[in-house]
């Protein structure tokens, strides 16, 4: 048989969910090239089609008039869709002979199979508590797996219970948590003739998960604010107050699995536990919070004579995207990319006119991440809660660029700091202008985020960016490891996975050099002499107040004078 | 209104590919989801995270072993199941299987079991073998900071275990607690992902996301994690209260996790500085998390988003796109000619008349720097427009586009005259107009990028991604100007225009005059370097497109010169060289005046 199912998988393997109170998930939306050319920024969310659940489950396509992301005080849960598809071919061909088919009832029904030989197994765990003191006991989630038939179009609420092994359940037998619910939507014939019919295929067999609204449980403790131990505010509501004091969460200091150590609610803010360490380290209030990871594993029972086919799925439950236009320049996909062994082959893959776009790509993302980033405040020192390096001598230019203006000329980003390019005098900050430093790396990123400008910048010098650009995991001498204290090399003042020097990853450093390679290249096939910059134009700043605006102009061309 | 256009997606990006996918359906989105469902919308450095802690995968990185990774690595499990399976299925050897028994027995009596070395292929690091420390014996490891250059070893375990190459052959090393040697065993550098890039069996529910904090709400109110700012704001433009445009003081940025009431008074929150923010607090902000504002375009909203897009006509063809190109060039060149006539027209710094009122100086000294910075960011303009001309050029027909134009868009219009004259209220009010959004050059703009964007058919072969973003660039810049002529409007309008103007009527300097010769004379230089660095492209041309900006802003550049002109209380001109490349270029399709 030609179209014999050889194969599942479902689609999106991975994604996320997100916690809102509201009944009404979020809508679909595309992050879009803005149309909107004098906006900030050049991605822009556009409505998508949106499928609604009908009440006997079956999906109902339609385009909203805008984003909504809230109702009310409530914001709208995220609840990712998954679609299950086949692989399809001939018994015995090659899987690269095979086809990717959505999975329907009809397909089922060529192949010999029922919708009931469909099956999806749901299992949701929150492990927070348990891997904070190293008892499994503490664990909460499905005890067992939820199993649900594609034949039952019902929303089925999933809900958490401490593991029936446990002794001394943390959460009390009877009662749970919920952790959201799964609904598996009910196929129904792909119509030719509707706005909707060559984008979402209504006949494919898929599922829901809607996560929880976003609560927090605890002891009964927990719902009381207490002042005086810095718990201005109870942390948990009073129906929630129901999780047993004495399970092991509660009263637990950490341990050091977990880094960092001191994020999770304890009992007493304001105490150490130990002589010289935070207080944030001290023995928990046992709060827990409704997020969970869920893993959907989808069988196809094929009779006896045939194993089960199975594809598996994941949800993390996380909180809002709650700036869903801007878009991280290091996001979990890139992180996963850098650990995958095809990344080079990918890397390399990739032709002169699809790495131009993925570089533009890469600095419209900066830029987005940069545009509501407060460098102002991350340039400080470490004492006072930044995370600006002091530049030892070898890193230092004789002149402040930035005439004494500025404090700290030799800590990262200051006057003196030899990365900094001579050609932008900066500002102190003001009152009317108090973030100087985040204004202008608003507009150096805007700029930049045009590849045109990118290419004039490595035409103006050919070793900017490889200068500038942090090589992947690097760390130098003077920058403290523990707390992290950084440079200014790019990314700046940012921490990564394990509280070090954030960087890109090693495949985006990989193709940014390689575009840097390419670009010195083409220029010095065209016979150019690099050369440096010449003249000194004036910095440029984007938007403020009229106040703002003047001070910082007065204070720029102060700056160039050489005056007070 | 609606997505027309395709996702903002680009293939590289995207993770979790299965292994047997089309390349060209790998930026598939399931109908249905939001942005916010992928994988790229999630931040990637984690510490520990918002929807999972990627950290965790390196503890199963070595097969049938789950580890700790801390200022150790300690042992934390072994998987005997799988060792079976292995066993049964020949695919892994006794001597191997042995040893992981070994190491089981030791955690099931209680014992520590510590990695002492790890040797593999370290991706750009290359091929190393590095000790790594021992606390309890104090006994200290390859690893640590620095960690720069040629031939660096990791920072730390977690980067060591991190930047191993999936499927290479890592050997480990392992101790017991008191040092001496267990085993050594050798395997590959273990999948995290399966065939349909779901994560891979060997984890569990709830691994990923077992270190993130309880309550999630710690990591939104840590200071320590100001570094997630593309989707938990650091700083934002606070919501606008009902029928009041974004002005200022609306512009100025305030933090977003603000402590205090959320409700939105007629006076914005206090602006966001380089100090600790006053921010919810712990425990307050798990019951008030969902009164955070939705951010879009670096604006708080209250209200559902409907992006208003300005989309321009486009032109006819290839001959109607370029002659507005030309145009275009020709408008830039024509507006720096009439903003730096009104920088020069301001009277300068060290005038006495300037004393009184006390702020007059610094309101004239901003607005001429300001003029003068709008002046010279058009010439960047002329260069983009320049060279998006040269890239929809057929091989060998590029000419630089340096023509100043006759007239220049106008509402109501549709054109008036190029006017050089000096800052007084009626230009600035001009001025204004010229840079507002879809009226003067914005609309010229909007036109030539919604050409770019659905070209007709001798278009389309020419366009690029990049020649689209330049004009975005330039349409982009166009509201900084706008905004910068409403404050300079803003600043001048305190004082009557013959208190900061050298004169309201000035005059062009006679014909004779030595100043003005020189600067025409230097004005002529720089249209020449332009051409000739244009006429060579961004690379050749990179030494006359310098020069021309030294010339520029140079002590005895343009700047200079000008500032002689205008010390004669004469207007600051640009004549029109006699010269077929510079000469006068007229909107298309209109006759000049």
């Amino acid at each position: 048989m030609a179209d014999s199912i050889q194969a599942l998988f479902v689609t999106p393997a991975l994604a996320f969910a997100r916690l809102g109170g509201s009944s009404t998930p979020q809508f679909a939306y595309d992050w879009i090239d803005t149309r909107a050319p004098r906006a900030d920024g050049e991605t822009s969310i556009a409505p998508a089609w949106t499928i609604a659940v009908q009440p006997d489950g079956s999906p109902a396509p339609f385009m909203p008039d805008s984003v909504t992301f809230r109702d009310g005080d409530l914001i709208r849960p995220v609840a990712p869709f998954y679609e299950i598809w086949a692989r399809i071919g001939d018994a015995g061909d090659p899987p690269a002979n095979w086809r990717d088919v959505p999975l329907t009832p009809a397909l089922l029904q060529a192949n010999g199979l029922a919708l009931a030989a469909l099956q999806i197994k749901v299992t949701a765990q929150n492990l927070k508590a348990a891997r904070r003191t190293s008892n499994k006991q503490l664990a909460f989630g499905t005890f067992p797996p939820l199993a649900v038939s594609a034949t039952n179009n019902a929303r089925i609420p999933i809900l958490g219970t401490s593991p029936t092994t446990a002794t001394n359940p943390m959460i009390p037998v009877g009662r749970s948590i919920p952790l959201g619910s799964i609904q598996i939507l009910r196929s129904v014939p792909q119509p030719g003739n509707e706005p909707w019919s060559d984008s979402v295929n209504v006949e494919t067999l898929r599922f829901r998960y809607m996560p929880a609204t976003g609560l927090f449980y605890g002891p009964p403790e927990a719902a009381q604010a207490l002042p005086q131990n810095g718990r201005p505010a109870p942390a948990v509501r009073p129906e929630n107050a129901f999780l047993n004091r004495n399970a092991g969460w509660r009263g637990t200091s950490t341990n050091d699995l977990v880094e960092p150590g001191d994020t999770y609610d304890v009992i007493n803010q304001r105490q150490s536990p130990v002589q010289g360490q935070p207080a944030g380290r001290g023995p928990s209030l046992g709060v827990v919070d409704d997020t969970c990871e869920v893993h959907f594993e989808v069988s196809l029972q094929r009779g006896a004579a045939l194993p089960p086919l199975t594809a598996k799925s994941v949800a993390f439950v996380g909180p809002p995207d709650f700036a869903p236009d801007r878009r991280p320049f290091l996001s979990t996909a890139d992180e996963l990319n850098d650990r995958e062994a095809d990344a080079a082959a990918r890397n390399n893959n990739l032709d002169d006119a699809a790495l131009d776009r993925w570089v533009q790509d890469l600095f419209e993302r900066i830029y987005e991440t940069v545009s509501l980033f407060n460098v102002d405040f991350n340039r400080r020192e470490i004492q006072v809660g930044g995370h600006g390096a002091t530049l030892p001598p070898g890193k230092l230019r004789a002149n402040d660029i930035d005439g004494g203006a500025r404090d700290r000329p030799t800590g990262a980003m200051g006057g003196r700091d030899a990365l900094r390019n001579p050609l932008f005098k900066l500002p102190a900050p003001t009152t009317v202008d108090p973030l100087p430093l985040s204004a202008h790396a608003r507009m150096r990123h805007r700029a930049l985020s045009d590849l045109q400008s990118l290419i004039e910048l490595v035409s103006l010098d050919q070793n900017r960016l490889r200068t500038l650009v942090r090589p992947p995991f690097e760390v130098e001498d003077f920058e403290s490891p523990s707390t992290p204290a950084t440079s200014m090399r790019m990314p700046p003042f940012m921490r990564q996975s394990n509280a070090q020097p954030l960087t890109l990853a090693n495949w985006q450093y990989d193709l940014l050099m390689r575009w840097v390679d390419r670009t010195v290249q083409r220029a010095q096939l065209q016979g150019a002499a690099f050369a440096q910059p010449a003249g000194q134009p004036p910095p440029r700043k984007l938007s403020g107040s009229a106040a703002a605006r003047r001070a910082n102009v007065l204070a720029r061309i102060n700056a160039a004078a050489g005056t007070p | 209104m609606a997505s027309l256009q395709p996702p903002k997606l680009v293939a590289r990006n995207v993770a979790a590919v299965r292994r047997f996918s089309d390349p060209l359906t790998v930026t598939r989105i399931a109908p249905g989801n939001p942005a916010s469902t992928r994988l790229e919308s999630g931040i990637g450095n984690c510490f520990p995270g918002l929807e999972c802690d990627l950290r965790n995968l390196e503890r199963r990185f070595f097969p049938f072993l789950e580890v700790d990774i801390s200022d150790r690595m300690g042992l934390a499990s072994v998987d005997s199941e799988g060792i079976a399976h292995a066993r049964a299925a020949g695919t892994l050897s006794q001597a191997d299987a042995a040893v992981y028994s070994t190491l089981a027995s030791q955690l099931v009596a209680g014992r520590s079991v510590q990695v002492s070395r790890l040797a593999g292929d370290f991706g750009a690091l290359g091929s190393l073998a590095v000790n790594l420390d021992l606390p309890d014996l104090n006994v200290g490891g390859d690893l640590g900071t620095p960690s720069t250059g040629p031939g660096r070893r990791p920072p730390d375990i977690w980067t060591a275990v991190r930047l191993l190459t999936e499927g290479s052959d890592v050997t480990l090393t392992f101790v017991r607690a008191n040092g001496t040697q267990i085993a050594t065993l050798t395997g590959k550098r273990a999948r995290y992902l399966d065939d349909n890039g779901a994560l891979a069996a060997a984890f569990s529910p709830g691994e990923l996301s077992q270190s993130l904090c309880s309550p999630w709400t710690h990591d939104f109110r840590d200071c320590g994690c100001f570094y997630w700012a593309s989707n938990h704001p650091d700083i934002v433009q606070p919501a606008l209260p009902a029928n009041t445009p974004p002005s200022q003081p609306w512009n100025a940025a305030v933090p977003w996790e603000r402590g205090g009431p959320r409700t939105i008074n007629t006076t914005p929150p206090d602006p966001a500085t380089e100090d600790s923010p006053d921010e919810l607090r712990h425990y307050e902000i798990n019951n008030r998390w969902q009164e955070l504002h939705f951010v879009v375009g670096r604006r708080e909203i209250t209200a559902p988003f409907v992006q208003n897009p300005v989309v321009g006509t486009p032109f006819a063809d290839h001959a109607e796109l370029m002659a507005n190109l030309v145009y275009a060039a020709g408008v830039e060149l024509a507006v720096a000619q009439e903003y730096l006539a009104a920088a020069y027209s301001l009277k300068p710094d060290n005038d006495a008349s300037l004393g009184n009122p006390a702020d007059l100086r610094d309101d004239v000294r901003a607005a001429r720097a300001e003029l003068l910075r709008i002046a010279i960011g058009e010439m960047r303009h002329i260069r983009a427009v320049n060279d998006v001309i040269r890239g929809l050029s057929n091989a060998g027909t590029f000419t630089p586009a340096l023509r100043v134009a006759s007239q220049l868009p106008h509402q109501p219009g549709p054109f008036r005259a190029v006017n050089p004259r000096a800052a007084t209220r009626a230009a600035i009010a001009d001025f204004i107009q010229i840079e507002a959004q879809s009226t003067g050059v914005d609309g010229l703009y909007n036109n030539i990028l919604a050409t770019l964007t659905f070209p007709p058919a001798d278009v389309a072969p020419f366009v690029t991604d990049e020649w689209k973003q330049a004009i975005r660039s330039v349409i982009a810049e166009g509201e900084d100007h706008f905004e910068t002529f409403l404050n300079i409007q803003e600043w001048l309008s305190n004082h009557p225009e013959t208190a900061y103007l050298r004169a309201t009527n000035l005059q062009k300097p006679p014909a004779g005059n030595a100043a003005n010769a020189n600067l025409q004379t230097a004005y002529v230089a720089l249209l020449n370097n332009l051409f000739t660095g244009y006429q060579k492209g961004r690379f050749l041309g990179a030494t006359e497109i310098n020069a021309a900006r030294a010339a520029m802003v140079g002590n005895t550049g343009i700047v200079a010169k000008a500032e002689a002109v205008a010390r004669q209380n004469f207007l600051v001109v640009f004549d029109t060289p006699a010269d077929a490349r510079f000469a006068p270029v007229d909107a298309p399709g209109v006759a000049m005046v």
